[in-house]
């Protein structure tokens, strides 16, 4: 079966309100890609979801360089060649939605979810994390009273330059959580691993768990060694990144972004090592758009008992929302196929870039 | 897409020869069962139920009925979860093998592609052989090593007698062979720890991996410290957490990946893509079995890299079969039939 053509439309819808802070980024709009694999056998969507510091013309002209030399393909070569491009971090996302696009236009032809694809079930839901942005600690509290009594987990983005007030902010969380709820305290890699150790040392309690204080493997390792053992996020870049904080005891809890590892098929093999090694694990992603959304979803539900959440990646976004389903509380899950679903019925309301 | 009908067919072919003696069992008929699941879109996929050679089918064969019972009626997008679930148990781990390969073999073909497109893809069209030589005297297997010089990889099956009987073979085959093979030494676990240690150190050659000296993973991580030479691991590594052990310990040499064993491809899969993150060479293949689950083994071996898979195999040698799902592209290698899923299904192994 030979892929004909490779189309990319674009996906910009805007965060809600003044955009999404993280230490690293303020996210105002996603500046990702619908893409369509049309075959002689039929047609899949996915979404090119890409780290939020890599956007723009010089990202797009990089992977159309690649996805230009698919048309003429055989499509069982497909994933050996994505293979190939994920050896390149810049290509990562794309690797994510040329995957998606041919996971959706497999289970579309074999009547079945993407989730059945994974190893999963063909419906169900998954613990779902509240992620929270920096916000003052009397508004993060708040927001956990009112909209978080549900949800299993909550995250809440510190900022890293003001290490007085982020200890505030969780405080400010802990004082206000479930007896059954978690929080992830998540730095995203803002701190120095001097900054972080004695940051991590002075609080502990048994609903807190601290993600990625520092920006690089190497310092996150120093800061577990010297602390507690962390839940590794962004700095996990790679599948021996995921082999070594498995093998070196420095992770409490790793973070399986799909995207960020060049496709479902990466995450879900992570997903059971870490079921294997006994390390609980979140699943989510970049904040996306709903393609990339449902994809992370149809991973999550097939996942074991070591999954601690999944996020809703669309969630602070003003995007397309008919590709997941709450049906219990705290508690998300993908609409259900075949395929990605209705979802991918969004391609049709994106208008192409102009040649 | 609802299964209509799931078919169970016993295929017992024969072992040339009489029968293929290893440490712990002599076989002589292969004792396995071949299913196909039809659906009410009208694609069928297939797949094959193999077992340790020494579970006994008679206790084997209610369960895994029990459990295949309740497929017809079931919506196949449920399927790999409930498979999923069977794999905590040893027994059925053939079983739910053999039903996630008719799974993915009927979703291959739903979607016009081979197996292994569905495996992460291949990155070579074929992969080297081994030539598995039985427990015979070392003339008589040096002689088979000189039968079939195109096979890069040798396994000679020990721990039939006397450690020193072994050795003879081991020099026995290691003179027969070229420079540019391998060995593969397979006690299948027959060894205590001090007898391997004290004689396995007797023979040095580069050519020379040993395999499986001691069944328990302990002795295994105390020999591969003791000993320079590589040790293979196989039968202590069946599972995901113990390739997982194996991987984080990084004492083993190599690890064997058998897709029966650990209850069905997607967990290999892992396994192999593990091995391939963490540089861990590793041969894959399985049990002696029909061709269906042979070929299952040779479209997951074919997406392992080049210089990472030391051998993967015709799982059908032995036996008394003519498969054409497996194929012999060139001397000493091994592919798949070309087509979609698993290929062709040959005339006559169903009804």
């Amino acid at each position: 079966m030979k892929i004909l053509s490779v189309e990319t439309r674009p996906c910009r819808p805007a965060f809600f309100g003044d955009g999404y802070k993280m230490s690293f980024v303020m996210q105002r709009a996603l500046d990702h890609r619908y893409v369509r694999l049309v075959t002689e056998g039929g047609t899949g969507t996915g979404e090119i979801s890409r780290d939020p510091t890599w956007a723009g013309a010089a990202q797009d002209a990089m992977e159309d360089a690649v996805l230009d030399a698919l048309p003429g393909m055989d499509l069982a070569d497909l994933p050996a060649q994505l293979t190939a491009w994920r050896a390149d971090k810049r290509l990562t996302g794309a690797a994510f939605g040329v995957e998606l696009a041919m996971l959706d236009l497999l289970s579309q032809r074999s009547g079945v979810p993407v989730s059945s694809l994974l190893g999963g079930p063909g419906s169900g839901q998954a613990p779902e994390c509240l992620s929270l942005g920096c916000v003052a600690p009397e508004a993060l509290a708040q927001t956990i009273r009112t909209r978080g009594r549900d949800y299993p987990v909550i995250q809440a983005k510190l900022a890293g330059d003001d290490l007085e007030q982020d200890l505030a902010r969780v405080d400010a969380a802990l004082a206000v959580l479930g007896p059954h709820q978690e929080l992830l305290a998540d730095f995203n890699g803002a701190l120095t691993s001097d900054q972080a150790i004695p940051v991590i040392r002075s609080r502990e309690h048994p609903q807190l768990i601290w993600e990625e204080p520092c920006n690089r493997f190497e310092d996150n390792v120093i800061v577990a060694h010297a602390s507690r053992p962390l839940m590794l996020d962004q700095c996990l870049t790679t599948p021996e990144h995921f082999a070594r904080a498995v093998t070196e005891g420095v992770a409490s809890a790793l973070v399986i972004k799909s995207d960020a590892v060049g496709g479902l098929s990466v995450g879900r093999g992570l997903a059971q090592m870490c079921e294997a090694a006994g390390i609980r694990y979140r699943i989510d992603g970049w904040w996306c758009g709903p393609v990339a959304a449902a994809g992370v979803l149809n991973l999550a539900i097939g996942a074991g008992p070591g999954l601690i959440s999944v996020m809703e990646l669309t969630d602070p976004i003003d995007s397309d929302k008919r590709h997941f389903q709450r049906r219990i509380p705290g508690h998300v899950g993908p609409a259900g196929g075949p395929g990605l679903g209705p979802v991918t019925q969004v391609w049709d309301r994106v208008a192409p870039v102009p040649a | 897409m609802r299964i209509t009908q799931v078919e169970i067919v016993a295929h017992r072919p024969r072992f040339r020869g009489g029968g293929y003696a290893m440490s712990y069992v002599v076989q002589e008929v292969l004792a396995a069962r071949l299913i196909r699941l039809t659906t009410d879109t009208g694609i069928t996929g297939v797949g094959e139920i193999v077992r340790r050679p020494m579970i006994d089918p008679a206790e084997a064969e209610p369960q895994e009925d029990r459990v295949l019972d309740p497929l017809t009626g079931m919506d196949m997008a449920d399927l790999p979860a409930l498979v999923a679930g069977w794999r905590v148990n040893p027994l059925l781990r053939g079983v739910a093998f053999a039903v996630e390969l008719a799974f993915w073999d009927a979703t291959a073909r739903a979607a016009g592609l081979p197996l292994w497109a569905l495996l992460g893809g291949r990155k070579s069209d074929a992969a080297p052989a081994y030539n598995s030589i039985g427990g015979k005297t070392p003339d008589s297997m040096a002689a088979a090593v000189r039968a079939r010089p195109d096979h890069p990889v040798i396994q000679a099956k020990l721990g039939m007698g006397a450690i020193e009987d072994d050795l003879d073979r081991v020099r026995a085959v290691l003179a027969a062979m070229s420079p540019d093979q391998l060995l593969l030494a397979d006690f299948n676990g027959a060894l205590d720890r001090e007898t391997a240690l004290r004689h396995l150190p007797q023979i040095q050659d580069p050519r020379l991996i040993w395999e499986d000296p001691c069944a328990a993973y302990e002795d295994m991580d105390a020999l591969a410290r003791a000993l320079e030479a590589p040790l293979m691991y196989d039968m202590c590594v069946q599972s995901l957490p113990e390739a997982v052990r194996a991987l984080c310990d990084g004492v083993a040499g190599s690890l064997t990946i058998k897709p029966p064993f650990m209850g069905g491809l997607s967990v290999a899969l892992t396994v192999r893509d593990m091995c391939e993150a963490a540089g861990m060479p590793m041969r894959i293949d399985g049990p002696w079995s029909g061709e269906i689950a042979a070929a299952a083994d040779v479209h997951l071996a074919l997406g392992a890299p080049e210089d990472l898979l030391i051998t993967s195999g015709d799982l059908t040698d032995p036996l008394e079969l003519t498969p054409t799902l497996v194929t012999h592209p060139a001397p000493g290698m091994v592919g798949v039939a070309d087509g979609t899923g698993l290929g062709p299904i040959p005339a006559g192994l169903f009804p």
